[in-house]
């Protein structure tokens, strides 16, 4: 084999070289573009999970309708990025009744405040973000 | 037949053509050139065979010059029919014949368009002599071409008989002897093959590439994320830790119920938010506070006590 023909075979074999390692350098991107999009698959449906648990308006309004339309109807204030219900004479059942109420939603709350009046009442404060 | 004996006319032309012995000095251009060969490159014999055609002549010509050489296997063949039952039968080794014009005159494969012999080309001549060099001249005697020394320098020399006449059809074979050529092509072939199958991978990897983050983005939109993975941590770390806080409250709340300290007490007031579990417990006269105390460890060890007579108060910071 001549001069040139060692050239040329050498030429091709330095290309497939080349594209060898081009080649490489793009399975390990494609590589890394699946990892990101499991990430991404895994981090949108957990934050999609937490975004409908904790800013759910919907549920949100709904509990908020409840507590304000609640027997006794509570004395609610809000300040600032809060709002406070205070249910006052509440015996053992509507206690047990609106407290289960309370724990199960998602609503977020800041105090949960129970005073005991008389041997028959007690006053449920529920501090809430607004 | 017509057409292979009309070819060789058309395709050779325009190209140049040089006689080659053994003091030839050529001027070549860039150009591909024919090359007659003088009867030093070849063997020739003249024999009487009664066969009518070349292709059935051609036949016996191993035959012929059996013992003439060692290594015959080399050897190619061409017959000339000479009269009815006479031809001249020419025998050649190509890869010689490279050779020599490689080493005594420089002349290489490439370099050449086809190559003939004094013999297949000046067969027909009707001089006897022909001066084809400076220094040599050719003869045919019984339509057997030789090559003799002039006697005289100053003889003109008909180097346009051999551009004006047409070539004959006896080229010789010599392509790929010296197996460059294929050799070329088998080592190729895998670094060929390598480059095709890399770069078509690479098409293909770049296609899954951009419909991947054309994918990615898809999703970024439909769970509507922030583009860069710092922003996305911070933005979950946020809510798992509103997803905690409310969890302990929550939790406390209940566990709080679910013990049922009513039995050893009555509850005072009760406080629950981020930070603290508060309560105070009225006990009843005569209930062991240990007891109560005990229950309250396994929750927290870290539980504060604050008690008084029989009011307790308690607090698990958080």
């Amino acid at each position: 084999m001549n001069k040139q023909n060692i050239l040329f075979i050498g030429f091709i074999l330095i290309v497939a070289l080349l594209l060898f390692n081009h080649r490489n350098k793009l399975q390990d991107e494609v590589k890394n573009s699946f990892q990101t999009l499991a990430h991404v698959e895994k981090d949108g449906v957990l934050l999609n999970d937490l975004r409908g648990r904790w800013e759910n308006k919907k549920n949100r309004k709904k509990v908020i309708r409840f507590l304000r339309n609640f027997n006794p109807r509570p004395k609610v204030k809000t300040r600032g990025d809060k709002t406070t219900f205070i249910f006052e004479a509440m015996d053992k059942n509507r206690l047990n009744k609106l407290s289960k109420k309370i724990l199960q939603s998602t609503i977020k709350i800041r105090k949960f405040t129970i005073e005991k009046v008389d041997k028959h009442n007690a006053i449920l404060k529920l501090e809430v973000d607004k | 037949m017509k057409l292979k004996k009309f070819l060789p006319k058309i395709l050779n032309k325009d190209r140049k053509v040089f006689y080659i012995t053994n003091d030839s000095n050529i001027e070549y251009g860039k150009d591909r050139f024919d090359l007659i060969l003088s009867p030093t490159f070849y063997w020739v014999k003249k024999e009487q065979i009664s066969v009518k055609r070349e292709s059935d002549a051609l036949k016996f010509a191993q035959s012929i010059f059996e013992g003439q050489f060692e290594d015959i296997e080399n050897y190619k063949y061409i017959a000339i029919k000479y009269s009815d039952s006479e031809y001249i039968y020419i025998a050649y080794n190509p890869k010689q014949i490279l050779e020599r014009l490689k080493d005594d005159f420089s002349i290489t494969e490439n370099m050449i368009g086809n190559i003939y012999t004094a013999q297949s080309e000046f067969i027909d001549i009707k001089e006897p002599i022909l001066s084809i060099s400076t220094t040599k001249m050719v003869i045919s005697i019984d339509g057997v071409i030789s090559e003799l020394l002039k006697h005289s320098h100053t003889s003109s020399v008909d180097y346009k008989f051999l551009n004006q006449t047409p070539r004959s059809r006896f080229n010789l074979k010599y392509r790929g002897v010296n197996g460059d050529e294929v050799n070329l092509f088998i080592a190729s072939i895998l670094p060929l093959a390598l480059v095709i199958y890399f770069s078509l991978d690479i098409m293909k990897l770049n296609r899954d590439i951009q419909s991947l983050n054309i994918e990615i983005e898809k999703r970024r939109d439909i769970y509507k994320l922030p583009s860069t993975s710092f922003q996305i941590k911070s933005i979950k770390n946020r809510y798992l830790e509103i997803e905690k806080k409310q969890f302990e409250i929550r939790d406390s709340i209940s566990w709080l119920q679910k013990e049922k300290f009513s039995r050893y007490g009555k509850l005072d007031y009760l406080i629950a938010n981020k930070k603290e579990l508060k309560f105070k417990l009225e006990l009843k006269k005569g209930k062991n506070s240990n007891k109560v105390k005990s229950i309250l460890q396994k929750r927290d060890k870290d539980v504060e006590f604050n008690q008084n007579e029989n009011i307790l108060e308690v607090t698990f910071k958080r």
